[in-house]
């Protein structure tokens, strides 16, 4: 379970994709690539504390009957 | 303690009972959960009661009354018994029938014979030609368009439900509330025409199927305790931090699609941050899988706002259910690891995009640095130069600025007799020019000499000319000049008239005369 709810691990995972893309680019501006480099390193630990929660939990719902009754008479 | 059934059938009569008395709709009296509860329970009192969540003092006063004089009622007599004495009344009696009959929920197959459809509802005969049975079977037709079929004579059914006698009306009746075809040839009938009838509404279409999340965390999870299915699933789906929200359904039998849609929708309606849907079960015949064939849960499946991924049955089993999910998995397993495989293979991807930043980010770091250490190299270069210079010394220094100063007079003293050579030619040249206009000038006073005295000469000419002809020296050399007396002057004798005085003005003074002789 993800203790950081705001920690979506989906879109980090792609946050990181961009990052990636953006090192194979040609010219790496130092300020932006040292910012972007911050970044992608920040995001692989928060995804890697995200993988080593391993532990499934499991909940049972406990469910009602909400279904609606019927109580008049059919005709024949 | 009497059967938990029996009292819950027996509670739920009371309270549509009571429900109908007051217009209103039975779960408005009280839910069936909260029936349910009472019926496991059994209190006795009303203290007891109390403690049954979901009934509070409001409903206690108002029904805890019928609720505690039904439980007690059955309880001393778990099936009644007339008394001898006892005189009913029809609506008593045919009540006290009920109380009996309603109770009795069984399962029946047979087959179809007479059908009669009503608007809301249909009438049908179950038989059993062996026994030369009828049963008089009572659904409501939004029931039957669960099990996705059209009743008709022949077919084999089972149904599941409760006998009753209709008060108003005197009759019997088995009132089904699950319905499931039997027999392979039939559920292969049914499930063609089911597919067919879907496919074209468009309940299979690709592109109307819902996107499932990459890295799905919230599972709600759709099966059975009891199935092979959850242990397969949950084993498959690894420890990588899933939160699994498990609702327990029959997967098979009667109750099976009416559970399965309840599921579906409590999910919808109250876990909507659940990420997916996973329906499974075990491989099973055409029959046993029923549920998963039917129109009603693939209607729930279609209108779902969470996307449903299927594992049901053996790799080859094919539901409608498959069809219409938005992902289908072929078995619980492969369900999971629909579910868990991105989680599998991301640390690898992590890993290399970690490796491949840090390796871009330091490579171009490191090109920096040369070209730091290029401009360093420079700089010391520069450095070393100036520190040379400055070790040979101040004196050298001195030579230097001396030698500089020596050079600059030369420039200066060259420029100087340049100017002075020029000047010699700049002298003449301006010599020249004077004399030139010297000999100019000269010349010109000379003709202008010249021309005055002509001028002169000629002017003096004139003046002589001029003087000749003026007429007071005619006079003087005694020339005179006649006048007629209104001044004329007569040049011919012919403009005289005789006896017309005439005015002759000599060089001095004048005399008037008078024509006494005229010659021509």
């Amino acid at each position: 379970m993800t203790q950081d709810k705001k920690f979506d691990f989906t879109s980090a995972i792609a946050e990181l994709e961009e990052i990636n893309r953006w090192f194979q680019g040609e010219d790496i501006d130092l300020d932006e690539g040292l910012a972007k480099f911050r970044r992608g390193l920040e995001l692989i630990k928060k995804c890697k504390e995200r993988l080593k929660q391993a532990e499934n939990e499991f909940v049972e719902i406990k469910k009602g009957f909400e279904t609606e009754e019927r109580i008049e008479e059919p005709e024949e | 303690m009497m059967s938990q059934s029996i009292l819950y059938e027996s509670l739920r009569q009371k309270r549509n009972e009571l429900a109908r008395q007051a217009n209103i709709k039975p779960f408005m009296v009280l839910h069936n959960k909260v029936l349910q509860e009472i019926a496991e329970k059994q209190p006795t009192i009303l203290e007891e009661l109390a403690k049954i969540k979901g009934i509070g003092p409001k409903k206690i006063a108002k029904y805890g009354k019928f609720i505690l004089e039904t439980i007690n009622s059955l309880s001393s007599t778990a099936i009644p018994k007339v008394s001898e004495e006892k005189v009913f009344s029809v609506g008593g009696f045919i009540d006290f029938l009920n109380q009996i009959l309603v109770p009795q929920r069984a399962v029946i197959q047979g087959e179809v014979g007479e059908v009669k459809p009503r608007n809301n509802y249909t009438f049908f005969k179950l038989l059993d030609k062996k026994e030369e049975a009828v049963l008089s079977c009572f659904v409501w037709n939004d029931r039957l368009a669960r099990v996705g079929i059209e009743l008709k004579e022949g077919l084999e059914l089972k149904v599941e439900g409760y006998p009753k006698l209709v008060k108003t009306k005197g009759y019997f009746s088995f009132e089904v509330e699950h319905i499931g075809l039997v027999g392979e040839g039939a559920l292969k009938l049914a499930f063609e025409a089911l597919k067919k009838k879907l496919s074209a509404a468009g309940f299979f279409a690709p592109e109307r199927k819902k996107k499932i999340p990459s890295f799905v965390e919230k599972v709600g999870l759709i099966t059975s305790t009891f199935a092979d299915a959850k242990t397969d699933f949950l084993t498959h789906l690894g420890r990588f931090g899933f939160k699994i929200f498990f609702y327990d359904v029959h997967v098979e039998g009667l109750y099976s699609t009416d559970d399965i849609v309840s599921a579906i929708r409590w999910f919808n309606e109250n876990m909507l941050d659940v990420e997916i849907l996973v329906l499974t079960r075990g491989g099973g015949s055409l029959e046993s899988l029923q549920a998963f064939n039917s129109e009603a849960v693939a209607k729930a499946i279609f209108s779902s706002r969470i996307p449903v991924v299927t594992g049901i049955g053996h790799e080859n089993d094919e539901t409608i259910t498959d069809l219409v999910a938005d992902v289908y998995g072929s078995t619980p397993t492969h369900a999971a690891r629909i579910l868990s495989d991105p989680w599998r293979n991301i640390d690898t991807l992590i890993t290399n995009v970690y490796r491949n930043i840090v390796s871009r980010f330091s490579t171009n770091c490191l090109g920096l640095q040369k070209r730091l250490l290029d401009t360093e190299e420079n700089l010391i270069t520069l450095l070393a130069r100036l520190l040379k210079f400055r070790n040979q010394g101040i004196d050298n220094l001195q030579t230097f600025l001396y030698s500089q100063f020596q050079r600059l007079l030369y420039r200066v003293k060259q420029t100087q007799v340049e100017f002075l050579n020029n000047w010699g030619r700049i002298k003449n040249i301006l010599s020249s020019l004077r004399n030139k206009i010297s000999v100019q000038e000269k010349s010109l006073t000379n003709e202008s000499l010249y021309w005055i005295k002509l001028i002169r000469k000629s002017l003096f000419e004139f003046e002589q000319k001029l003087r000749l002809s003026d007429p007071s020296v005619r006079l003087k050399q005694g020339y005179s000049i006649v006048y007629n007396a209104s001044g004329k002057i007569i040049k011919r004798s012919t403009d005289l008239s005789l006896g017309e005085y005439v005015k002759a003005k000599f060089s001095q003074g004048s005399a008037t005369s008078c024509v006494e002789k005229i010659q021509k």
